[in-house]
């Protein structure tokens, strides 16, 4: 989350927060609306109610009190001593008739005389009739009241007395008031308003105006309920409104609140898209110029500044920091240059001085050189030293010991290098080096030279007389019946002819080393090969009764001198039996890769460490003392090379066998 | 001529009527003179043997208020207008008017104390006592 919103861009996060902060109180708001506001307002509502309730209760009440006064006040008029002549003059009628009209809401009023016959109404249809509700309006008047209900009818009534005589009685006057008019009292009413009579009243008044709201819709409704006063005591009255016309204005306000803020919000984003574009569009101005220069590398890169505010002064600051980070960029690529020149240049002398094959070429070249990455006209050799000037030592091969033969003196030199004493220093190193390499290289030469041509010489001056050694005494032994004097002479001809071995193999060795001896390379199995010398040897093994174990791989068929790598492989073999007394002596060969590998393991008295290292040296014998000349695994090592090959021996230590692995390539 | 004739003919069978003064049965008095009868549409007696006496009267176009006006009460009507209207002054009303002979007569009837004045013809029931009488001529 922290990461996703580190990336979001500054617009997004600006956008985000302005429209947290407008939702959080537009949520507020409502929320404050929907909790408070519709507590308040049904608070209100009900005050209101109230305030309606105690007016409609003193209206009714004040209604109810005038009926009465109505009929008081008729009861007064001296019209009403008709009542005495039964109204022959139907002048009370009239008055009834008028009085009804005028009060309309279907009042009757009727004049009863005290036994309760109707002799006038405002009804024609109760004339001469006796009032059906005259008991109880005598009940009433018993008890010192002036009004009852009966059968959904509201009556009023007063006594009469004549105008003449006020003690004399001469009925009643009886005003009825159909309770169903009282839904007169709701209209104009902008709620719903109920009147409830009390239980005994409801049978005869159906009117959904005189029930209570169900209480399956009781939810629906804010409700009101007081109770009535006066002439209406144990009725009550209901106000109810639906909440969804109560709360409209809330709703409303909730809808244009919602509206406003929908508006504020475009307008928000609106100026945040603008505020922010123009704080972001050079930022990403800049940030783009940066990833050119990243990806190009390209310093002289640089943005344009617009205007003087911040964002110009950084980027301002930018461009200097570009500039002076391309100054010291080019420093460094021109020092780099400089450095790789230096090495190149390095690299060349070296090249150039490692061609040279004498010490005066070598002086020369490196004069040469010098001149032409120093851009100096006066470079010489010298004995003396100079200002600056370049030491060369030589060696001393007899004495192995140093010593300086002269200096390259280099004047006004046009590089900065030639300061450096290091760089001097490796100059000098280079050229003494190769001058040392030179000396030493023709100082082997000739070793091996002479070495080489006193043996060729030896060898050729030993083999001369050692072949008439050989044929004198096979002569000799031929000729000789003394069986004594033939062993002596055997004695001889074998010691002749070891020496003869030794004087070949030191010839074969000088041939190697002076690379006289040229390969004959043929096609041909490298099994038949070994085969072929395992045959003449296996008598030797016999002798001694070892067994000999021969693996080779079928079909390994190899371009090499077959002569030479007989001769190796003799060598090898014999040395193992040579070595050998009990046990045995396994030969293997096999490919691996490109590899050709011959191993030829005995189980003789093997090699201790200090010998293994100078085993390949010639005329090396080990402690053994064992017949030969010691030069056998010398040539041996030696041919290997020649083979394109390698010779190596391991041994585990005294009595533990010998190893001796011979790996070549094909030609 | 002729016409003359005619006014003057019905005039004597006029004449020839008596008017009565009419009460209950169980009005106090069996007779009034005519005296006493004036006194009471007077106002000036009101009340008999501590029984309260109300004079019955007919409407003012009535013939027989006209005549009875004239011949009892020998009082015009502009006399008897300011003779009220002062009345009226000291707490008095003038008789009760009744717009029927009908209804005054069940008026004595229903109350004792109420006396009323008739054409003597005109009287058949029995349960009224007359309480003066006196022939127009």
């Amino acid at each position: 989350m922290k990461v996703f919103w580190s990336r979001l861009p500054f617009s997004y996060k600006l956008f985000i927060g302005v429209l947290g902060a407008i939702l959080s109180t537009l949520i507020f708001l409502l929320f404050y609306i929907q909790k408070y506001e519709t507590s308040i307002l049904i608070d209100k509502f009900k005050n209101n109610l109230q305030k309606e309730a105690k007016f409609k209760n003193k209206e009714i009440k004040e209604y109810f009190q005038s009926l009465f006064y109505e009929i008081s006040f008729l009861s007064k008029l001296e019209v009403m001593d008709d009542l005495i002549v039964k109204d022959t003059d139907r002048r009370i009628t009239k008055i009834l008739e008028l009085k009804a009209r005028d009060l309309k809401n279907s009042i009757t009023i009727s004049a009863l005389a005290p036994n309760g016959i109707i002799y006038a109404s405002s009804d024609k249809n109760l004339n001469s009739k006796i009032s059906p509700v005259f008991v109880k309006l005598i009940n009433t008047f018993k008890k010192g009241e002036n009004y009852f209900f009966d059968k959904g009818k509201l009556y009023f009534f007063t006594p009469i007395y004549a105008s003449f005589d006020k003690k004399l009685f001469i009925g009643h006057l009886l005003l009825a008031y159909p309770l169903s008019n009282l839904s007169k009292f709701a209209e104009k009413s902008s709620v719903i308003v109920r009147m409830i009579p009390p239980k005994n009243l409801q049978t005869y008044l159906n009117k959904p105006f005189f029930k209570e709201i169900p209480k399956t819709q009781k939810e629906r409704y804010v409700i009101l309920q007081k109770e009535l006063s006066g002439v209406l005591q144990g009725w009550k009255i209901l106000y109810a409104s639906l909440k969804k016309e109560l709360f409209s204005i809330l709703y409303h306000l909730q809808n244009t609140l919602i509206l406003a803020f929908l508006a504020a919000i475009s307008l928000i984003t609106l100026l945040i898209w603008l505020a922010t574009s123009k704080i972001t569009k050079p930022l990403k101005s800049f940030v783009e110029t940066i990833d050119k220069i990243i990806k190009t590398g390209n310093y002289s890169e640089r943005i344009e500044i617009k205007g003087e505010d911040e964002i110009a002064k950084l980027v301002a600051a930018f461009n200097h920091l570009m500039q002076e980070t391309k100054k010291a960029f080019d420093k460094l690529q021109k020092e780099r240059k400089e450095h790789l020149e230096t090495l190149i240049m390095l690299i060349n002398f070296l090249s150039q001085i490692t061609s040279a094959k004498t010490f005066k070429e070598t002086i020369e070249i490196s004069i040469k050189e010098i001149k032409r990455f120093s851009f100096s006209k006066e470079v010489y050799f010298g004995k003396t030293k100079c200002p600056l000037s370049i030491k060369i030592e030589r060696m001393d091969i007899e004495n192995s010991s140093i010593y300086e033969d002269g200096y390259i003196c280099i004047k006004n030199p046009k590089r900065e290098w030639f300061k450096n004493e290091t760089f001097i220093n490796a100059l000098s190193k280079m050229i003494s080096l190769q001058i040392q390499s030179i000396d030493l290289l023709e100082h082997t030469k000739e070793v091996l030279k002479a070495k080489n041509s006193f043996f060729s010489a030896m060898s050729h001056e030993l083999k001369t007389p050692l072949g008439s050694i050989l044929s004198l005494t096979q002569t000799m032994m031929r000729d000789e019946r003394d069986i004594e004097k033939i062993e002596n002479l055997a004695k001889m001809e074998q010691a002749a002819y070891n020496l003869l071995r030794t004087i070949n193999d030191i010839l074969d060795i000088a041939k190697a080393e002076s690379g006289k001896i040229n390969l004959h390379i043929e096609k041909f199995s490298l099994c038949e090969a070994l085969k072929e010398v395992l045959d003449m040897l296996l008598p030797l093994a016999d002798e001694k009764d070892l067994k000999v174990e021969f693996n080779c791989q079928e079909n390994l068929s190899i371009s090499s001198d077959k002569k030479l790598l007989k001769h190796l492989v003799s060598n090898l073999i014999s040395n193992a039996i040579k070595f050998t007394d009990k046990g045995g002596i396994k030969i293997e060969a096999s490919k691996k890769g490109d590899f050709f590998e011959i191993v030829v393991e005995d189980s003789g008295e093997g090699i201790d460490k200090e010998s293994l290292n100078k085993i390949f040296e010639e005329f090396y014998r080990t402690k053994n003392k064992k017949e030969g000349s010691g030069l056998g695994l010398a040539l041996s090592k030696k041919l290997s090379t020649l083979l394109n090959g390698d010779l190596s021996l391991y041994s585990e230590g005294k009595n533990k066998g010998t190893k001796a692995i011979f790996r070549f390539k094909s030609f | 001529m002729k016409y003359i004739f005619i006014i003057i003919s019905l005039t004597t069978i006029l004449e020839a009527k008596a008017i009565v003064i009419v009460s209950s049965k169980s009005f106090p008095l069996d007779k009034l003179t005519k005296k006493q009868v004036v006194k009471i549409y007077l106002g000036k007696i009101r009340r008999i043997k501590g029984i309260k006496i109300v004079p019955v009267n007919l409407k003012a176009d009535n013939p027989l208020r006209i005549l009875f006006e004239k011949k009892i009460l020998q009082k015009d009507r502009e006399w008897l207008h300011k003779y009220w209207l002062q009345a009226h002054y000291h707490g008095h009303h003038p008789p009760k008017v009744f717009k029927s002979k009908k209804a005054a007569l069940m008026f004595v009837k229903n109350f004792k104390g109420g006396i009323c004045y008739l054409y003597k013809e005109d009287i058949k029931d029995k349960d009224i006592k007359i309480l003066y009488e006196e022939e127009i001529k």
